[in-house]
């Protein structure tokens, strides 16, 4: 659950917050959940993402998620590691970006691991949605990523 | 739906180059197109962004602050309930189960969670567990039920 609001938040803070009031839905709410209506794990993934819709609602600015990412280090493997931070900076950048539908969708599916039907189900769309989702989303990432992903291809 | 090009390509713009991500019920016949036909350009290019989303590297596991946090907000459960080991081996197990369970959930820890009915950590498991471990909260006049 952390995991899935990080990418969604880009707020390591934020996405603590959210887990902790999932934790306390699910805890709440509990009684309510009845096996054979809807699988727990898609139940705590909609729980999840509504909780994240939410604050980025509210969110009045966009936060730098890789504000101070960039410092100063001379350590052995210093090149090495900032070019890894750089490549996650731009591949943050690129997610948050997407529109919420398309990232939570490229989330669950590719971070979470969730099959299409569980996916579909927590974003409550059909399968067919899901996978115009994904497409539009991966799309847009590629465009975004274009270099990065054809450094990769080429290797070292 | 019977497996040809222009699914093929939809497959791999929606999913990837994952087999393990592509919808299961086309997953086999996707693998015998690819299998008779080769790996186009479509998918050179989803195994390139794949790659390229792998360097998001943002599955950090919940600090110990939110455990912390979690575990204080457990009405009538501390950290006595923890290590999950000790829940997994007490008999009248539920505080310790739903404990154990929902900071599993929400904290992405792999169940490890050995009472009768449970066996071990793959998603239909976890969610037999989730679903016994609610259980337990709805039922919780019951201590010696074990799912």
């Amino acid at each position: 659950m952390t995991a899935l609001a990080r990418r969604m938040l880009s707020d390591a803070t934020e996405a603590e917050d959210v887990a902790q009031e999932v934790f306390l839905r699910v805890w709440r709410t509990a009684p309510k959940w009845r096996e054979g209506q809807a699988k727990f794990e898609t139940w705590m993934h909609r729980v999840a993402l509504n909780l994240c819709y939410d604050r980025l609602r509210r969110r009045r600015e966009k936060t730098d998620p890789d504000a101070g990412l960039l410092v100063a280090d001379s350590a052995p493997g210093a090149a090495d590691r900032i070019v890894a931070r750089e490549q996650a900076a731009l591949v943050h950048r690129a997610l948050d970006a997407l529109p919420e539908r398309q990232r939570a969708a490229i989330v669950l599916c590719h971070f979470q691991d969730m099959t299409n039907i569980d996916a579909a189900a927590s974003l409550d769309v059909s399968v067919e949605a899901l996978e115009s989702l994904l497409s539009r989303g991966r799309r847009a990432l590629k465009a975004s990523l274009a270099d990065t992903a054809r450094d990769l291809m080429d290797g070292p | 739906m019977s497996m040809n090009e222009a699914r093929m390509t939809a497959i791999l713009a929606a999913y990837g180059a994952e087999p393990v991500r592509w919808p299961a019920a086309e997953r086999e016949s996707a693998l015998a197109w690819l299998a008779a036909h080769g790996a186009g350009a479509a998918h050179v290019e989803a195994r390139a962004l794949d790659a390229a989303l792998q360097l998001d590297g943002r599955a950090a596991p919940a600090s110990d602050a939110l455990t912390a946090r979690v575990l204080q907000a457990i009405p009538g459960a501390g950290a006595t309930v923890l290590p999950f080991a000790a829940a997994a081996g007490a008999r009248s197990w539920n505080a310790g189960a739903i404990a154990a369970l929902a900071a599993c959930a929400v904290m992405g820890v792999v169940i490890g969670f050995n009472a009768s009915g449970f066996s071990d950590d793959t998603t239909a498991d976890a969610d037999a567990a989730f679903g016994a471990a609610l259980g337990v909260i709805v039922d919780r006049g019951d201590p010696e039920s074990d799912g």
